[in-house]
């Protein structure tokens, strides 16, 4: 059972976390269910060739996944391309290019399936847990971070010291790609496979997480935490409770946290 | 937007749909033939195609509807199924006596749910600060979840073998023109546009509404209720799209079906930016996106064409009017962007 939890809130603490990075850089990333599925069908795609440790198809999936984050964060920093239709664009690339090169590559739309063993699993989870607290230590404790937030709250200012915002923001919105899709790389490899819509909404969710967790990485991280206990209780309890009932909570729940987080802050501190 | 821009996005979406049937198909001449000219030559795909295009001309009026209240609506989905779900409860209970009047009623009821969603998200803006875009996105995939619970469970009509709930009466159906999903009482939709786009482009209520969502600070000292107005634009974006969910129930399927949204939630954003936020240039835009889709289909059909290309293409077109100009018609509210 622990072992199960941890399996099934990492995935939310790193959509969290990734959604944190942007938002603290003043980017709301809503793109990040489309890098989840990037990161979960590269590395199905790659680990079904077999021949190669899983944990060395991971970092190369990784890197699949991020050449179509570096456009997208070059296009949204540099050439100012609306945020939201290009994270729009992205999930709905997403959506098209996976079953179209999957039925080329496995002639099936469906599932590739893969198969692992323990030793890279434990590489691959270790792996993971280690960038989620990586990546949270630099964006609270380190002086990157505290730029990424500078990038976000007072651009003006870090640029009147000699600091380009825009490259804060650019690695935040890389960051957040990468972690996302490092997320879609653990949901492949909990079932050894990929299947379409793996993500399930968990990108969305990771933006719900920011709010619930008030902004900060304890609390993002705590957020996380409560909604792998949610989805694993709500396995147990299908019995008094319909499935698809539970299914509502996430977004019920995220409602309701980004009012009470609005008003907690009592300032208009969201800027899409 | 510029003009030509939205001519530049428009023309690589037709430039990569022909590389896409080129690459993708076995028979790359039948497979054009199929995408270009199967949807005028066959009745059934052209007016499908007209169907699809009336949908999104109402679909591309409710996000410029919202982006005039300076908000994103992202619920599009919910609030189309929300209409088709509350119009199949008010067709239950309307005597089938009534004909075409129960139509318009149902109707009303599928534009007053819609409406009454985005209403809520307008409120959490007003009161809480929550912007629209997250509000209505999360609203929406709730009452998704919510409602195919209960058309796959407690409403399911367990006489048929379909994910839905029961048939409404025939009395209040239109009728189907050649087996497509175009059917008469979408013989409405080019009046309400037609009042739509008066409403949005022409009146003094448009001019408020522009400037409730550029400049709150300026509608204020202009005498102008700036919220209200800001949560009329996007109550009406959430009508027109219920409207969508009613004339869908009203057509050849006649109940509310799980996953029968049709996808025009999303496919009128892109409306809405082919068009620059413009109701009269809406009418190419929709037609346009219409021949995507409805030629995705009978290239579907007729060759081995993916239909998830038309996502490829959509999704390329989004990131071509994403670019730099879009960013100055969404600006609004002092230096805040409302998206």
């Amino acid at each position: 059972m622990p072992f199960s939890l941890l399996l099934t809130l990492l995935p939310f603490v790193l959509t969290g976390i990734a959604a944190l990075y942007s938002e603290r850089a003043g980017l709301l990333h809503i793109g990040i269910e489309g890098f989840i599925l990037f990161g979960a069908f590269s590395f199905a795609s790659l680990s079904s060739m077999g021949g190669v440790p899983l944990s060395l198809w991971m970092p190369v999936s990784l890197f699949l996944s991020l050449i179509p984050a570096l456009v997208f964060s070059y296009l949204v920093v540099y050439k100012k391309a609306n945020l939201y239709i290009m994270g729009l664009a992205i999930n709905l690339l997403a959506a098209g290019l996976i079953p179209v090169l999957s039925q080329f590559l496995f002639k099936t739309k469906t599932l590739i399936r893969f198969t692992s063993n323990e030793f890279d699993f434990y590489i691959i989870l270790g792996v993971l847990v280690l960038s989620i607290i990586g990546a949270a230590f630099i964006l609270d404790k380190t002086k990157p971070g505290l730029r990424i937030k500078a990038a976000g709250s007072c651009y003006k200012l870090l640029s009147s010291r000699g600091i380009n915002p825009e490259t804060y923001q650019f690695t935040a919105l890389m960051t957040a790609s990468g972690l996302a899709a490092m997320a879609g790389v653990l949901l492949a490899l909990t079932i050894n496979a990929y299947v379409p819509n793996i993500s399930s909404g968990r990108g969305w969710i990771g933006l719900v997480l920011v709010f619930m967790g008030f902004r900060k990485v304890p609390g993002v991280l705590l957020a996380g935490i409560f909604f792998g206990v949610s989805e694993i209780a709500g396995q147990y309890i299908q019995d008094v409770i319909p499935p698809a009932l539970s299914l509502i909570t996430p977004y019920l729940l995220g409602l309701i946290a980004i009012i009470f987080s609005q008003n907690a802050n009592k300032s208009d501190t969201f800027h899409p | 937007m510029s003009f030509r821009q939205r001519i530049y996005a428009g023309i690589s979406g037709l430039v990569l749909t022909l590389l896409l049937l080129l690459f993708t198909t076995d028979s790359p001449l039948s497979a054009i033939s199929a995408f270009f000219i199967t949807p005028f030559s066959n009745p059934f795909y052209l007016f499908g195609l007209i169907a699809l295009s009336l949908y999104l001309l109402l679909g591309g009026s409710a996000i410029i509807s919202g982006f005039k209240a300076g908000g994103f609506n992202l619920g599009g989905e919910g609030q189309i199924y929300a209409g088709m779900f509350a119009g199949s409860i008010i067709a239950q209970l309307l005597p089938y006596e009534s004909g075409y009047v129960g139509s318009l009623l149902i109707l009303l009821s599928a534009a007053m749910s819609g409406a009454f969603i985005a209403y809520l998200s307008a409120l959490m803006r007003k009161y809480f600060k929550v912007p629209e875009l997250l509000s209505s996105y999360l609203l929406s995939r709730g009452i998704i979840i919510f409602l195919d619970f209960l058309l796959s469970g407690p409403l399911r009509d367990t006489a048929s073998n379909l994910l839905a709930g029961p048939k409404i009466s025939e009395a209040f159906l239109f009728d189907s023109l050649f087996a497509s999903r175009m059917h008469m009482g979408l013989l409405l939709v080019p009046l309400l546009f037609i009042l739509v786009h008066r409403l949005l482009s022409k009146s003094l209520w448009a001019q408020e509404t522009d400037i409730s969502g550029e400049n709150t600070f300026l509608a204020i000292t202009s005498g102008i209720h700036a919220d209200r107005r800001k949560i009329e634009a996007f109550s009406l974006s959430g009508l027109l799209f219920g409207l969508i969910g009613g004339f869908i129930l009203l057509g050849p399927m006649g109940r509310a079906m799980v996953g029968s949204s049709g996808g025009f939630g999303w496919s009128a954003i892109t409306a809405a930016l082919l068009a620059g936020n413009k109701t009269k240039a809406l009418i190419p835009a929709a037609l346009f996106l219409a021949l995507l889709e409805q030629g995705s289909q009978s290239a579907l059909v007729f060759s081995n064409f993916k239909f998830e290309v038309s996502f490829i293409i959509q999704g390329i077109m989004l990131i071509l009017l994403a670019l730099p100009f879009t960013k100055k018609i969404l600006k609004r509210d002092g230096g805040q962007d409302a998206l």
